[in-house]
C-alpha cells in the first residue's frame, strides 16, 4: 500500500504498543507526524482527541503508567488523528473491565460517523451494540453478511430451554449446541440451538446474536 | 516536528539518558587523569602534580621556545644532565634524528643518548636519515617517489615550542573516542530496534509516512545523535584539558615529537584529524548499529558489531599474518594516534596513498553508502 492509501487508515491493532518513556501527549504529536500532520493541525486534533477520550488529565503522564483502559484510549485517539476513512479497530476491547468496555465501545459508536469501522472482535456484545453491518468470517472467508437483526433473524426458530437431569448435561452438550447450562432445583437448564425441540417439553426462546455466533461458529462438546 | 520527536523517543529513555550523563562525566574522569598525569619537578628537584603542573612544565620548557639550531640542540643536550625537564623533548627529537626511526623497544636506549658534539650537522644526519627510510619503506620505485616528495617538503631547522598537552591529549582524546563510538553504537541501534521492542511496528508501517519519510528521519537522527554527542563530550574534555593545561604548541610542527612521520601539520592540526578519525568511527558505528538492528529488529546484535569493530579487531590484527590488511581495519579510525607514528604506505595500481587519509575517506564514504541500505532494509520490513 502506498502512502497515499495509509494516510485514508486509521489502525487499532489488538497489541497495541507504545513508546513508554513518551508522555500522551507526545507520543499522539509523534504519531501524528509519521501521519503527515501539520504541526498547527496536529495539536489541534490531539486536544480534541485527548478530550473525547477523557485522557486530557493525563496528557503529560508517561505511557508506561496508565492502565489498559486508559491504553486503549490513548490506542483508538492515535487512530484517529488523521480523521480516517477507514478505520480498522483489531480486537480493541481485549482485557478490559465491564466499565472500561463500556465505555470505549460507546467511543467507538461516537467516532463511527462518517466513516467505515472494520471492527474485529469475538466479544459478541460489542458488535450487537455497535455494528450496522456484520460479516462473519471463517477461516479467512466471508461467509454470511448481514445487519445484527438478519443473523439474529436468520436463527429465530432455533433456539430452546428444557430441564434435563445433571447426569445428561454431558450427553446432551455432545448432541446439541449448548449455548448455556444453568443449575437448577431439578438438575440443569440447558439453552440449546437446534433445528428440532431437543426434547417435547422444551421452550421456544428469543434468539439473541450470541447464538447467531454459536450456531455458525459454535462446536458441539464433542468434536472440540 | 517527525525529526524533534524521533529525538524526544531517543533521549527520553531512562537508559540513554543514563549512558549520556556517564559520557559527560567520563569526560571530566578522563580530563582529571590528563590534567594530573604531569609531575613538575621545582628548583629543589620536588614533584608537584597538581592542576597547574602542566601549566608550569609548559612555561620551564618554553625557556628553549623558537630556531632549534645546532647550536641549540648543543646546549640543550649540555644542560640535560642537571635539567632533564626542560630539556628532554629536545634531547629526545635530537637523539632520534640522528640515530634514525625508533623501530622497536631497543631503541629507546638511545632515545636520550644524543651527545653535545654529534649535533652539530644534525641537520644533515636527520636527512640522511629521512633518505634510508625511503628506500627502506619505498619497495617500488612510485612509494619511493611518493616518499621523497613527501619528505621534500620537510622544512628545516625546526621551531621549538613546548607541545605537552597536544601529545597527552593525544591519548586520552583516542581512549575516549573508542569510548564514544560503543555508546554512540548502542544509542542509534535502538533508534530502529525499538519499533519491534516496543510492538510499535504495525501502527508505525500503517501510517503515511511508515514506509518513507520517517525512515529517512530515523537515519538523519541516527546521524545527529553521533555527531552530537561526539562533538559535545569531545568538546568538553578538549575544553577542560586545554583549558587548564594551556595550548602551547598547536602550531608547532608535530615533527618535533615524530621527525619521520609523513603527516607535516602542526600539533593543533594533529589534534584535529585524531578527533576527525573518531567522528568517520562514530558514524561509522551509527551506521553499522542501524543497519544492523533494522535488519535483525533487536538490539542485541547491533550493538555487538562496533564492539567487535573497534575493541576486538585490534587483538585479532596483532596475532593474524595479514599485518596490510589489519592496518586498514576500521578500528585504525580510533587509532589514528599511532597510525601517524609510522611512514605506511600503499599502492594500488601506480596511485600511492598514506593510511590516514585512506582511512579517513574510505570508511567516511562507507558510512554514507550504507544509509540507503539502512532504508532500504528497514522499508521492506514485514512487506
Amino acid at each position: 500500500m502506498g502512502g497515499d492509501y495509509r494516510r485514508l487508515l486509521g489502525y487499532l491493532p489488538q497489541d497495541f504498543g507504545y513508546y513508554p518513556d513518551l508522555n500522551v501527549s507526545d507520543y499522539l504529536m509523534y504519531i501524528a507526524a509519521i501521519k503527515g500532520l501539520r504541526p498547527v493541525f496536529a495539536r489541534k486534533q490531539v486536544d480534541l482527541l485527548l478530550d473525547q477520550v477523557g485522557m486530557k488529565r493525563a496528557c503529560k503522564v508517561k505511557m508506561r503508567k496508565l492502565s489498559g483502559g486508559m491504553l486503549r484510549r490513548v490506542g483508538i485517539a492515535q487512530a484517529m488523528l488523521n480523521d480516517p476513512k477507514i478505520l480498522i479497530l483489531d480486537e480493541p476491547t481485549a482485557g478490559l473491565d465491564p466499565n472500561e468496555r463500556i465505555r470505549f465501545r460507546n467511543l467507538i459508536s461516537e467516532v463511527s460517523d462518517d466513516r467505515l469501522v472494520l471492527l474485529s472482535t469475538h466479544i459478541v456484545s460489542d458488535v450487537e451494540f455497535i455494528a450496522n453491518k456484520i460479516i462473519l468470517m471463517n477461516k479467512g472467508s466471508f461467509f454470511r453478511t448481514g445487519t445484527a437483526k438478519d443473523l439474529i433473524a436468520s436463527i429465530q426458530t432455533k433456539v430452546w430451554t428444557c430441564n434435563v437431569p445433571r447426569n445428561q448435561v454431558d450427553e446432551y452438550m455432545k448432541k446439541y449446541l449448548v449455548a448455556n447450562v444453568k443449575t437448577a432445583a431439578q438438575g440443569a437448564e440447558l439453552r440449546m440451538i437446534s433445528e428440532q425441540p431437543p426434547v417435547f417439553d422444551a421452550r421456544q426462546e428469543q434468539a439473541t446474536l450470541e447464538d447467531a455466533f454459536l450456531y455458525y461458529f459454535g462446536e458441539k462438546a464433542g468434536n472440540s | 516536528m517527525l525529526l524533534r520527536y524521533e529525538l524526544k523517543k531517543l533521549l527520553n529513555k531512562r537508559l540513554n539518558r543514563i549512558l549520556l550523563a556517564a559520557a559527560l562525566l567520563l569526560a571530566v574522569v578522563f580530563s582529571c587523569f590528563a590534567v594530573r598525569s604531569f609531575i613538575f619537578l621545582d628548583s629543589n628537584g620536588d614533584g608537584h602534580s597538581g592542576f597547574f603542573a602542566a601549566r608550569s612544565i609548559v612555561a620551564d620548557k618554553n625557556q628553549w621556545k623558537g630556531e632549534l639550531t645546532p647550536e641549540k640542540f648543543s646546549e640543550s643536550i649540555r644542560q640535560s644532565h642537571h635539567d632533564w625537564q626542560s630539556t628532554s623533548d629536545i634531547t629526545y627529537l635530537a637523539s632520534a634524528m640522528l640515530v634514525g626511526e625508533f623501530h622497536d623497544y631497543d631503541d629507546q636506549d638511545y632515545s636520550y643518548h644524543a651527545k653535545p658534539e654529534q649535533v652539530a650537522s644534525i641537520y644533515d644526519a636527520y636527512l640522511n636519515n629521512l633518505r634510508k627510510i625511503c628506500s627502506e619503506y619505498g619497495k617500488s620505485s612510485e612509494k619511493k617517489k611518493f616518499l621523497e616528495r613527501k619528505y621534500g617538503k620537510i622544512h628545516t631547522p625546526f621551531n621549538y615550542e613546548a607541545f605537552d598537552s597536544w601529545e597527552t591529549m593525544f591519548l586520552y582524546v583516542t581512549t575516549y573516542g573508542i569510548v564514544l563510538v560503543l555508546i554512540i553504537g548502542f544509542l542509534t541501534a535502538g533508534i530502529f530496534s525499538e519499533e519491534f521492542q516496543y510492538r510499535t511496528d504495525s501502527v508505525f508501517f500503517s501510517t503515511r509516512y511508515g514506509r518513507g519519510k520517517a525512515i529517512h528521519t530515523k537515519i538523519q537522527a541516527g546521524l545527529i545523535t553521533a555527531t552530537l554527542v561526539y562533538a559535545v563530550d569531545i568538546s568538553v574534555l578538549s575544553a577542560i584539558c586545554f583549558g587548564i593545561m594551556g595550548i602551547s604548541g598547536a602550531s608547532a610542527s608535530y615533527l618535533l615529537s615524530k621527525p619521520y612521520t609523513l603527516y607535516h601539520v602542526s600539533f593543533g592540526q594533529m589534534y584535529a584529524i585524531v578527533v576527525f578519525g573518531g567522528y568517520v568511527a562514530s558514524l561509522l558505528s551509527a551506521s553499522v548499529s542501524m543497519l544492523i538492528s533494522s535488519k535483525t529488529k533487536t538490539m542485541s546484535v547491533a550493538v555487538c558489531i562496533p564492539f567487535v569493530l573497534f575493541c576486538v579487531s585490534p587483538f585479532i590484527g596483532r596475532v593474524m599474518p595479514f599485518h596490510t590488511f589489519f592496518t586498514l581495519t576500521p578500528d585504525q579510525l580510533t587509532n589514528i594516534m599511532n597510525c601517524a607514528k609510522i611512514p605506511d604506505i600503499y599502492q594500488i595500481g601506480s596511485f600511492v596513498f598514506r593510511q590516514i587519509p585512506f582511512l579517513i575517506i574510505f570508511y567516511g564514504l562507507i558510512s554514507i553508502l550504507m544509509l540507503p541500505l539502512v532504508y532500504q532494509t528497514y522499508y521492506k520490513v514485514n512487506m
